[in-house]
């Protein structure tokens, strides 16, 4: 459905794209990950035409969106950054105004503005004025614009920023099922969004792709992730004896409980038997293992990962 | 074409829908009537309108930009200008649906005053194909102050802004066909200048409409006005999509 | 962003890239946009095509122009003096573009026999000489040229020349508008294009004056009045031998006559018989006016001393009454102006000291000095019919309802640019000139038709011309005020005692006038009568002997003078003259008389308004009348309609016009209550409806949110 290729994008001087390239299925719901100023946004508005690119090209459902803008437009539902609304209208009204100047046929447009409205939830507050609106019905309603004309692509500009977290799951849910019937590429800095709702991730820094994959891919490309184990037994022993066993292996404490402390082992590249070996020297002193488990790596030890060393390299740089 | 329409109507409705256009309205009928029924509603005088059409352009520049400034400004403050460019409407659509709603709701004001031109004949006798054409040629030049006013309201984010630039340009404009000026300026500047000036100024247009003369000159001018502005204003909005 | 910073130093190539399609993409188009535009309206402004859509065509070239130009015979050749436009000063250069604009028409008007050459005097010497010998004169003045102020020669005259033989030239034109250039083009080329200035002829008595020199006052100004004499000629044709009239003479004005011999009489009859038209202004009286004001009666005799038949009698036997009384009319308050002392009037100021103690003029009410108006007087009957204590006489009022009209009818050609301020010229001391009547009727003679042009109001006092007419006095202010409460009051008493009745003060009679001298031996020239007594002197001399050749008869007095001067015949001369004309008894065409019951509204002096200052009268609207009186009687309508194009009368008339001798303040006060009211419907109605439809608006979106939230819930 979209197909990017070497974008750039200068304003003046600075560069907010250098060349991104990614492609995305029909049926995917794609997360765009990365800090503020990564250029998400700057993706996401050339990619409704409303910013023409400096270099490079992208196409909408097979439409160059310089060149064939309007078919572009057509074809895509965009919801941007903070939700503008014409706060003056009457959520109805809003409605059929973005049906009509989006093409929607004057006999379905009834049609169309009530399953926007049944999907959304909006049928309680169709009848008042946006300004009246709380911030979660806004984003709902800004959401119903963008898929009023069923749109064989969305693309969402940081959907849930600035809701409470009541709303951020209420909408999050709504854009799942938005993912049953359209492609959707959303943009967000929470983590969470994207590992609930996607099934892609695209993690930006700097203008530049550094991770594009699936949530397992991703987090494939973490080392395995440390052990943590909470033992009931003298701290000091087990530190000791631990360093002792484990030649090299860092060991710390990470809480201390009734009784009971936490220790994580971060385990070494290599298929070292460190748990094995843990687990027989608890035994051997007769503590007590409470538990024993391998933290998995998440993909915000990705993000942080990736867009940590970029910046860094960028500081340096 | 139809694009345009839909922004034709919902800014026609939003204008009818605005408290900030009630108010503008009401403040220009009474300002423009008031001023206009005691200089042409005098017992013994002859019933002409030319009072009314003489002072229009003036009181049009003082207030219009009022209700020009919030054309683009606005939208580009609450982000909704983002919006209305990823809609599948051309600019040149959006331009025009703006600009042909703020006109009509000029017009439905227009034709507010009409009761003047109604008592002037009940009292006395109105030339009315002269009243009529001054009418639509007025609607013209306003079209042009329009233009203009939404050309700034583009340029800024902050509607007082637009609405400055837009007096002080308009002012500048007018004041540069002044003839007292141009007699000034005819002392050191080249012939040429002041005859381009002379020409540019909207000044001497505006004679012939309030006469009741139909001038083509007059007509290309203020179309050539017009389009010149709207055009301007297209092409600004354009390189906001360069620039971001 | 600054844009322009960017371009020059031009880091990467992205940033050129985003420039070159953003600012400079724009600014490239704007550019080009402005210089087709500009183009656009450059072409527009030169080849305009203006519709005039008033009803009166204010703004378009008349039929006159289009008529003239559309018929010529030969080629009509304009050459144009101008100098260069771009150095004209900028006011001047408008009117140029007028000039041009309107010789393009012209041209194109022409059909082809109209020729422009241009000609630019500063270029070439030869030309600028040839300009002053034509008459066509530069203007200095200061010029445009970009570096320094300069006094340069500004040429823009034009010269016509018919089909190589008959030219006119117009020094300096510098027309405001198209409308003004053809009230000055046009007439020029009619005048070339016709064969000769229409020629009216005219005789004089001037009027006597006190306190100055003994010559009098003429008609001087009139004469020479811009428009009458660029289009008109006007001869003198007072001869003090009483010729007859030259054929070709259409027209003849008697200024003020008076002393009039049989024989200028008999001239008269005769040009009247050959169907010349007499157009005469005279007065029954003559009032001193001064620096003193006067205002009293100076002895005047229309007819000479010796004179056997009375003009009074000529002109009745052609169907005109001339009473020789004075007319005064009290309702001439009617149409005061709002601003007495600078708009025209013809009022009567005193001065009087105001209430910080300083001299200034105060309007007086002066019946002797008014105007005819064009409201009709029939809508005044009721009030006139009242009587002392208020109550109204129908049967009067119906009579009044069916004799009174209007002071000045409105459908003459004449009165057409007099419409528009809703008066005729003022009138000072006039004197009563109708048509003949008999038993009430109108009695004309057979095949004569006639038509009274302007009549006073029915406020008029008909009398006998006093002595002093005076209404102050020359008494310290009291004595004045004083002076003229009596004035008015034997004035309303002489008015109330006469029968209400509108005064003629201006006829036209036209038609076969029957010949007063008809059956009756022609009087005789004062030469004639020189040379008989001569011969008879001579043959008395025979008979006597050359004793007493120096000696006068005493009945040598009974030659009257005509004129100021006494008549100085040759004898030689006399006898070299043709033989007279036969005498014609009866009329060969049709004549005509105008009579107009005043002179003095032409006279010098009060056109002037030499007693403006004194709070004296001012024929303001005198010349106007007699311009227009031309052009009426040479029956060129198209030149009236180029001098006063009038529109249609579109007069606001918020409350019905004043009941004459109503009471003004009450009269004001619903004037002043109905503008306002007027006005504050037009101020506040038209807002309140658009407050209203707002609200209308607001509640139906209201009840409609109502309705939808009631439904969803």
């Amino acid at each position: 459905m979209i197909e990017v290729e070497g974008l750039e994008k200068w304003y003046g001087f600075a560069q907010a794209l250098k060349g991104i390239s990614f492609s995305v299925q029909k049926g995917e719901v794609v997360g765009f990950l990365g800090p503020n100023g990564a250029g998400k946004s700057t993706t996401m508005k050339i990619l409704t035409g409303y910013l023409l690119p400096t270099g490079g090209s992208a196409s909408v459902a097979g439409f160059d969106v310089v060149a064939d803008s309007l078919q572009v437009r057509r074809r895509i539902g965009y919801l941007p950054e903070s939700t503008p609304l014409y706060t003056d209208m009457r959520v109805d009204d809003y409605l059929a105004f973005c049906a009509d100047i989006r093409g929607v046929p004057r006999l379905k447009r009834n049609k169309a503005i009530g399953r926007a409205v049944e999907l959304c939830g909006l049928s309680k507050v169709l009848g008042k004025n946006i300004v009246e609106l709380s911030k979660g019905y806004k984003q709902r309603v800004g959401l119903a614009q963008a898929i009023v004309h069923e749109p064989p692509v969305l693309i969402l500009d940081e959907p849930t920023s600035g809701l409470d977290p009541n709303q951020i799951v209420e909408v999050r849910k709504l854009i799942e099922r938005l993912g049953e019937e359209h492609t959707v590429v959303l943009s967000t800095h929470y983590l969470q969004e994207v590992e609930k709702s996607c099934t892609r991730a695209i993690i930006v820094s700097q203008g530049e792709i550094v991770a594009d994959g699936t949530q397992e891919e991703l987090v494939a490309t973490l080392p395995r992730g440390p052990l943590r184990a909470r033992v009931r037994g003298p701290e000091e022993n087990v530190l000791r004896q631990c360093n002792e066993l484990l030649h090299g292996v860092p060991v710390g404490v990470i809480e201390r409980g009734d009784g009971w402390i936490d220790y994580r082992i971060d385990v070494p590249e290599g298929n070292a038997p460190v748990v094995e070996a843990f687990a027989r020297l608890v035994v051997k002193n007769g503590w007590d293992l409470l538990e024993l488990v391998r933290e998995r790596a998440s993909l915000e030890d990705v993000f942080r990962n990736l867009t940590l060393d970029a910046s860094k390299e960028a500081q340096s740089a | 074409m139809r694009e345009t329409m839909v922004i034709f109507r919902r800014e026609l409705r939003s204008y009818f829908l605005s408290p900030i256009a009630y108010v503008f309205g009401l403040l220009f009928l009474a300002i423009v009537l008031f001023a206009a029924s005691s200089m042409a509603l005098v017992h013994g005088s002859q019933a002409s309108m030319q009072s009314f059409f003489g002072m229009l352009p003036w009181v049009l520049l003082l207030f219009l930009p009022g209700l020009t400034m919030r054309l683009w400004a606005e939208e580009r403050k609450s982000g909704t200008l983002e919006l209305l460019m990823t809609f599948p409407v051309q600019i040149s659509g959006l331009v025009i649906g703006k600009f042909a709603a703020t006109l009509c709701f000029l017009a439905f004001l227009m034709v507010l005053t009409l009761g003047l031109p109604v008592t002037l004949d009940y009292y006395g006798s109105v030339d009315w194909p002269p009243v009529i054409a001054a009418y639509v040629a007025s609607l013209l030049f306003t079209g042009s102050f329009v233009a203009v006013g939404m050309f700034w309201s583009s340029t800024t984010r902050d509607q007082i802004v637009a609405m400055l630039l837009s007096v002080v340009s308009l002012l500048v404009l007018f004041v540069l066909g002044y003839p007292t000026l141009l007699e000034a300026m005819a002392g050191w500047m080249p012939a040429v200048v002041v005859d381009v000036l002379n020409g540019v100024s909207p000044y001497k247009y505006f004679e012939s409409i309030g006469r009741g003369v139909l001038d083509t000159r007059d007509v290309v001018y203020f179309a050539c006005f017009c389009g010149f502005f709207l055009y301007a204003n297209a092409l600004v909005l354009q390189a906001r999509r360069h620039k971001g | 962003m600054d844009s322009a910073s960017h371009f020059t130093t031009g880091q990467a190539a992205g940033a050129r890239h985003a420039e070159r399609g953003g600012a400079l993409g724009v600014t490239v188009h704007v550019v080009l946009l402005l210089l087709v535009l500009g183009q656009l309206v450059y072409l527009a402004s030169r080849y305009r095509v203006r519709v005039d859509i008033t009803s009166d065509k204010l703004w378009s070239l008349t039929d006159s122009t289009r008529s003239l130009l559309g018929n010529l015979d030969e080629r009509l050749l304009v050459e144009a003096y101008f100098s260069e436009k771009d150095k004209l000063p900028v006011n001047v250069r408008n009117t140029r573009a007028v000039l041009d604009n309107f010789l393009d028409e012209m041209v194109q008007l022409g059909k082809g026999k109209v020729v422009v050459e241009r000609f630019d005097p500063n270029s070439d010497k030869a030309v600028a000489d040839k300009c002053g010998r034509v008459g066509i004169q530069p203007a200095d003045m200061r010029s445009t040229s970009s570096s320094s102020v300069s006094l340069d020669r500004h040429w823009q005259g034009l010269r016509f020349v018919y089909g190589g033989g008959k030219q006119k030239v117009l020094g300096l034109v510098a027309p405001a508008s198209s409308y003004q250039a053809e009230a000055t083009i046009t007439p020029a080329i009619k005048e070339v294009v016709t064969t000769s200035k229409r020629k009216f002829g005219y005789m004089e008595w001037p009027a006597q004056q006190v306190g100055q020199s003994a010559a009098g006052v003429g008609w001087n100004t009139v004469r020479t009045f811009d428009q009458v004499a660029k289009r008109y000629e006007l001869q003198n044709f007072k001869d003090e031998d009483g010729a007859l009239l030259p054929d070709d003479l259409q027209t003849l004005f008697l200024f003020r006559p008076k002393d009039l011999t049989d024989r200028q009489k008999y001239v008269f009859d005769q040009f009247l018989m050959r169907g010349g038209t007499l157009v005469v202004f005279a007065d029954a009286a003559e009032y001193a006016i001064g620096p003193r004001r006067a205002f009293t009666k100076m002895p005047m005799a229309i007819d000479a001393p010796n004179s056997k038949v009375r003009f009074a009698d000529q002109l009745a036997n052609y169907g005109i009454e001339w009473r020789q009384k004075v007319v005064a009319d009290l309702a001439g308050e009617a149409d005061m102006p709002r601003d007495r002392f600078n708009a025209p009037f013809e009022y009567f100021a005193a001065p009087e000291l105001n209430f910080l103690g300083q001299q200034q003029l105060a309007w007086k009410q002066y019946p002797y000095f008014f105007h005819a108006v064009a409201g009709d007087w029939s809508n005044a009957a009721d009030q006139l019919a009242r009587d002392t204590k208020g109550l109204v006489d129908a049967g009067k009022a119906a009579r009044y309802r069916e004799l009174f009209g209007t002071g000045m009818p409105s459908d003459e050609f004449l009165f057409q640019s007099f419409r528009k301020i809703g008066r005729g010229p003022g009138f000072y001391w006039p004197t009563w000139v109708g048509l003949r009547q008999k038993g009430g009727a109108e009695d004309l003679p057979a095949g004569v038709t006639g038509r009274v042009l302007l009549r006073s109001s029915p406020l008029t006092l008909v009398e006998d011309p006093p002595q002093n007419l005076d209404p102050i006095g020359n008494g310290d202010p009291r004595a004045r005020q004083e002076h003229y409460q009596k004035f008015l009051a034997s004035f309303g008493e002489r008015i109330s005692a006469q029968t209400r009745e509108q005064a003629p003060l201006m006829v036209d009679v036209r038609g076969k006038l029957p010949s007063f001298f008809a059956g009756v031996e022609r009087p005789k020239r004062p030469s004639e009568i020189k040379e008989e007594e001569a011969k008879k002197k001579a043959e008395e001399a025979k008979e006597q002997g050359a004793d007493k050749p120096g000696e006068e008869k005493p009945g040598a007095e009974t030659v009257a003078p005509i004129g100021p001067e006494p008549a100085k015949t040759d004898a030689d001369a006399v006898a070299a003259a043709p033989p007279e004309a036969a005498q014609l008894d009866e009329p060969t065409a049709a004549g005509r008389i105008v009579m107009v019951g005043d002179s003095d509204f032409l006279r010098d002096d009060f056109v002037k308004g030499d007693y403006r200052q004194a709070g004296g009268p001012w024929s303001s609207l005198g010349p106007l009348f007699f311009a227009q009186m031309l052009d009426w009687l040479a029956e060129d309508k198209d030149l009236i309609a180029l001098q006063s194009r009038v529109p249609v009368d579109r007069t606001i008339t918020l409350v019905k016009e004043q009941q004459p001798g109503g009471d003004v303040r009450v009269a004001e006060q619903a004037l002043q209550q109905k503008t306002r009211l007027v006005r504050v419907i037009n101020w506040l109605v038209p807002p309140m409806l658009l407050a209203l439809f707002g609200l209308v608006v607001f509640a139906v979106r209201r009840g409609h949110k109502r309705r939808f939230l009631a439904s969803v819930s």
